[in-house]
């Protein structure tokens, strides 16, 4: 068990030449031993994808290998000749990728992309290689492996396409099996199969994984060994149990107590008590948005898409409503539709006294003041062309916040300082910020027009655990402040354990179950809302 | 006395807007930061150096005038019918010597035989001497060649001696505005190390400035490209074409742009019946033959012109009008593809994120469009412009080819090839005006093609990163 099977030493990978040149992983030796798993675990840009690619020499152009060498058995992958190279890659590593709906081609039915690696590096006759194929899927998970085998990957779901990429990693008999966040794209139930399914096929076929997360939860569910990369350096390098129960470098204890949480929540001073007040703020009673499904030639609806099918919901001021569900469970098209930012098909959103989908366009333009949106991605939610004072004053000029140019200026400055940056990063343009600090505009922006409601989509999702933290106690402190009534979109338990009081749970457009949050997390009635929470994967070791 | 045709207005208005977008592109990052990478590529500013020129004779040929009339009388003065360009005095020499008939590059002799009177009175069949082209020679059969290589070595000594003259200018004013040094700016240059690549830049100078000294020098004594039928200098067609192959390829642009942004954007940002009425007149648009459309429009304002004599008082006028309704024509018919690029790209973008927020504050519908959508498709509206450039500079020559293009008044590259067609079968073969049109157009699609190369690659965000 204990023979080592890949030996990394002192890799160093850079991007650019001459004065630019930076290096993206900086001086890293590990060794992956046989049947063991490894797993990588840092945040964005850490260079945990770059050396998973360098050591199958599938690097982009522009980054190149500076020093090191990459040791399989005792052969130097960084000297080999690219045809040589070529038989390695599948036949010795096997790789699997985040996004399995961009890695399967969508021309060819699983079967065949299955094949090209079994050709590529067996001798196999045609019945051979299908009767290994339909053993593959097999052995991966897929029902009804002879008929599926001639389906295209548009006729599988997320994690079945991520099952498919898995059997084609193991077509080739790999001694190694690189997975580079191979559940980060797939829901959390979907996500706990994956993971059981990999720790399967290891036991059965005693490959080796090199595991690469960002997920604390995750690598410890899969890890033997655990090394923490920060900046393209490995900071900590250790068995799990000794991480978990005794971690050593700052940064890890950082990235720990980072993590969202019920402990966390109550070292901080527990749930505050919020009463419901008589009145709530926003109520949304019975919405419904339905898409219509139109075929032949002319056009007739044959049937509808229930995105959101009947969804009542209430929100009181200083309180934040968590909306839980997997992808697809029509939370965003929810929160949309309650800004009315979509055409709902039924149902009442009532803002105070009005009723938002029964007033005209004027009115409703006015309203838009009290109820804004954060949204998901960071990058995509600012005009790139746009400095930030223009982009946090568009909608003070459209609500006549700020009489004049002047005290607009003033109250953006006040607003970069709330949400922790500074005045002089007004005229900047987006690009020059990092993804937190662009969620931080986004919530000054949002925070402008003076709104009572803001729906959270999804606000951290796109960030690193250490930022979402600083976001996260950032949106706390501004609802204690203006009393502010948070919906919150999320799929990640672990932020409704820390910032929720009420929390519903949402599956294919209903809500399944809602409640106070303790209620619901700690009780929950729903066979759904146990199967979600028992999919969660929490940190696990032996002391 | 100054006269203004309606393209000349429009080109000047293009050349104000062109300065006007200058001047703000360099405060918007944004906007500056791609030209900025386009300065810095060689063959891009060797082509800037190259499209200049033929601007500038364009713009030069866009200035007219009635010319005076010498009289005896001196205190009155009287300005003649004709209708003449800056370009048309400064290439007076061109413009006047005309001879009988056709006559070959740079020859002493006429291209065809004629019945010569000798002085003793008998007549023979030769070729005759041509009226300019060699005149100075007393006997060309001998003289010609080595006059022609006299003349090409002094063309190229003054082409030297002023591009030498011009390039140390621009280095002094550089070096002033840089307060550096005459020798570290020259250095500078020369070694690449500026961030404008002005060594190709020096270098397309020198080249165009020692063509222009030798053809004005051998073009002195000779016809360069030889002349047409009526005996007309090819040389001075294919300049005067110059400013035919920019109208057409810069004002249809100008024309279909206003409808291509405006319907691709409502299309794309409404969606719904806006969309629906927008893609069935491009598809019908489309649907219909361009060339029968230019064809029937053309014949329409021919019509008119003829119904309505007595509004236009010179050929020239009408000449212009029908370029100018060329153009439009050209514009209606290609708007099509530039606003399904764009609606397609407002469709994407409507669903981002940062227009969904500006809706979330009650934006209204034209300021959304305004400030997130145009600022952020107005790449696509660029690449097209500098693209669509050469293509219309080639369908002008195909239109006037069958017929439908410009007047044949107006020197045009496409009437150029028109008339030289009628004699691809002639033995010996008249090449020449074929082959100044050829090289005139090859040179400015060219160089507005690299150029466009260039700036598509600079506005790409994806190449930019790297």
């Amino acid at each position: 068990m204990s023979e080592k099977l890949v030996q990394i030493k002192n890799l160093v990978t850079s991007i650019g030449a001459g004065e630019r040149k930076t290096h993206i992983v900086n001086n890293i030796s590990f060794d992956i031993k046989r049947g063991e798993t490894f797993v990588l675990l840092g945040e964005s840009g850490s260079g945990k994808s770059i050396t998973a690619l360098s050591i199958m020499r599938l690097l982009p152009t522009a980054i190149k290998i500076t020093s090191g060498e990459v040791l399989l058995g005792n052969k130097n992958l960084f000297k080999l000749p690219e045809n040589k190279m070529r038989k390695i890659r599948g036949a010795n590593i096997g790789m699997i990728f985040q996004e399995p709906q961009t890695s399967l081609n969508p021309v060819l039915t699983a079967g065949q992309q299955i094949s090209e690696t079994l050709n590529q590096h067996k001798n196999l006759t045609k019945n051979e290689c299908i009767t290994r194929c339909i053993e593959l899927l097999t052995a991966v998970g897929i029902p009804e492996p002879t008929r599926r085998i001639n389906e295209y990957p548009h006729q599988f779901s997320g994690g079945m396409k991520q099952r498919i990429m898995i059997a084609i990693a193991l077509a080739g008999d790999p001694d190694l099996l690189i997975a580079d966040e191979p559940t980060t794209a797939l829901d959390v139930t979907i996500q706990a199969q994956v993971l059981e399914l990999l720790k399967k096929l290891q036991k059965d076929t005693g490959m080796s994984i090199l595991f690469i997360t960002h997920d604390l939860g995750v690598a410890s569910k899969m890890g033997d060994r655990i090394a923490v990369m920060k900046d393209g350096e490995i900071v900590e390098s250790k068995n799990k149990n000794d991480l978990f129960s005794n971690p050593e470098h700052p940064y890890t204890l950082k990235l720990f107590s980072a993590i969202p949480s019920w402990e966390k929540r109550m070292k901080e001073g527990g749930i505050d008590a919020t009463k419901r007040h008589d009145s709530a703020l926003l109520k949304v009673e019975n919405l419904k948005v339905h898409y219509p499904i139109k075929k032949g030639f002319f056009k007739r609806t044959v049937g509808h898409v229930k995105a959101v099918d009947g969804v009542t919901i209430d929100l009181h001021a200083g309180e934040t409503v968590a909306v839980v569900g997997e992808s697809g469970s029509g939370k965003t098209t929810m929160g949309k539709g309650i800004l009315n930012l979509l055409d709902i098909t039924s149902g009442d959103i009532r803002y105070q006294k009005n009723n938002l989908n029964a007033l005209s366009s004027e009115s409703l333009r006015k309203i838009r003041a009290d109820i804004q949106i954060v949204f998901q991605d960071p990058y995509s939610s600012m005009n790139p062309r746009m400095m930030i004072n223009d982009i946090i004053q568009e909608g003070m000029i459209a609500q006549s916040v700020g009489d004049s140019q002047k005290v607009r200026d003033e109250i953006v400055v006040t607003l970069l300082e709330q949400v922790g940056l500074e005045a002089e990063h007004r005229y900047r343009y987006p690009h020059e910020f990092s993804g937190g600090q662009r969620q931080r505009i986004c919530i000054a922006r949002a925070l402008a027009v003076k709104p009572k409601v803001i729906i959270c989509d999804e606000p951290t999702s796109a960030l690193d655990v250490s930022v979402q933290a600083q976001i996260l106690s950032l949106l706390k402190d501004l609802q204690k402040e203006h009393k502010l009534g948070y919906l919150f979109i999320t799929h990640n338990i672990s932020v409704v354990e820390y910032i929720a009081h009420y929390v519903a749970v949402m599956y294919q457009g209903k809500i399944v179950e809602q409640g106070k949050v303790e209620e619901v997390l700690k009780n929950p009635k729903n066979a759904y809302t146990t199967k979600l929470l028992s999919a969660v994967p929490h940190i696990e070791f032996n002391k | 006395m100054p006269v203004i045709f309606v393209t000349d207005s429009l080109i000047f208005l293009l050349l104000f807007g062109l300065v006007a977008f200058f001047f703000y592109a360099r405060k918007q990052e944004h906007l500056s930061a791609p030209w900025r990478d386009v300065k810095k590529r060689s063959l891009a500013m060797s082509s800037a150096v190259v499209l200049f020129f033929f601007v500038f004779l364009g713009v030069l040929d866009s200035l007219h005038f009635h010319p005076k009339v010498e009289t005896d009388k001196k205190s009155e003065t009287i300005y003649s019918n004709e209708i003449l360009s800056v370009l048309d005095i400064l290439l007076n020499d061109l413009r006047l010597k005309n001879e009988k008939t056709y006559s070959a590059p740079l020859a002493s002799y006429s291209f065809s035989k004629e019945l010569i009177e000798l002085e003793s009175g008998k007549k023979i069949r030769d070729y005759p001497r041509l009226v300019y082209g060699g005149a100075t020679l007393s006997n060309p059969e001998n003289e010609s060649r080595a006059d022609i290589i006299k003349r090409i070595s002094f063309g190229l000594l003054y082409g030297l001696l002023i591009s030498f003259i011009v390039i140390n200018l621009i280095i002094i004013i550089l070096s002033r505005s840089r307060n550096e040094t005459y020798t570290t700016t020259l250095h500078n240059c020369l070694n690449k190390k500026t961030n404008t690549h002005w060594f190709s830049i020096f270098l397309t100078i020198s080249v165009v400035l020692i063509a222009i000294a030798i053809l004005y020098n051998l073009s002195k004594n000779y016809h360069v490209f030889g002349t047409d039928k009526v005996g007309q200098d090819v040389l001075y067609q294919a300049l005067k074409s110059i400013r035919t192959g920019l109208v057409i390829g810069t004002l249809t642009t100008l024309v279909m742009l206003p409808f291509a942004i405006a319907m691709g954007l409502m299309a794309g940002y409404f969606r719904g019946w806006v969309d629906d009425v927008i893609q069935y007149l491009y598809t019908t648009l489309n649907s219909i033959p361009g060339v029968l459309l230019i064809a029937a429009s053309i014949l329409l304002l021919q019509v008119y012109i003829s119904n309505h004599a007595d509004d236009f008082n010179s050929i020239e006028q009408r000449a212009d009008l029908r370029l100018l309704f060329l153009c439009i024509i050209l514009g209606i018919t290609s708007w099509t593809g530039l606003c399904r690029l764009l609606r397609a790209e407002a469709l994407k973008l409507r669903e981002i994120d940062y227009v969904q927020a500006a809706k979330a504050f009650g934006v209204r519908d034209y300021k959304v469009m305004f400030r997130h959508l145009l600022p952020n498709v107005m790449h696509i509206v660029m690449i097209s412009i500098v693209l669509d450039f050469s293509g219309l500079v080639l369908a002008e020559a195909v239109l006037s080819y069958i017929n439908i293009g410009v007047d044949p008044s107006t020197y045009s590259w496409g009437n150029m090839i028109n008339s030289a067609r009628l004699e691809m079968a002639r033995e010996p073969i008249v090449w020449w005006s074929l082959s100044a049109a050829f090289i005139f157009m090859f040179i400015l699609v060219l160089a507005a093609n690299l150029f466009s190369d260039a700036v598509r690659d600079a506005f790409d965000p994806r190449l930019r990163e790297l």
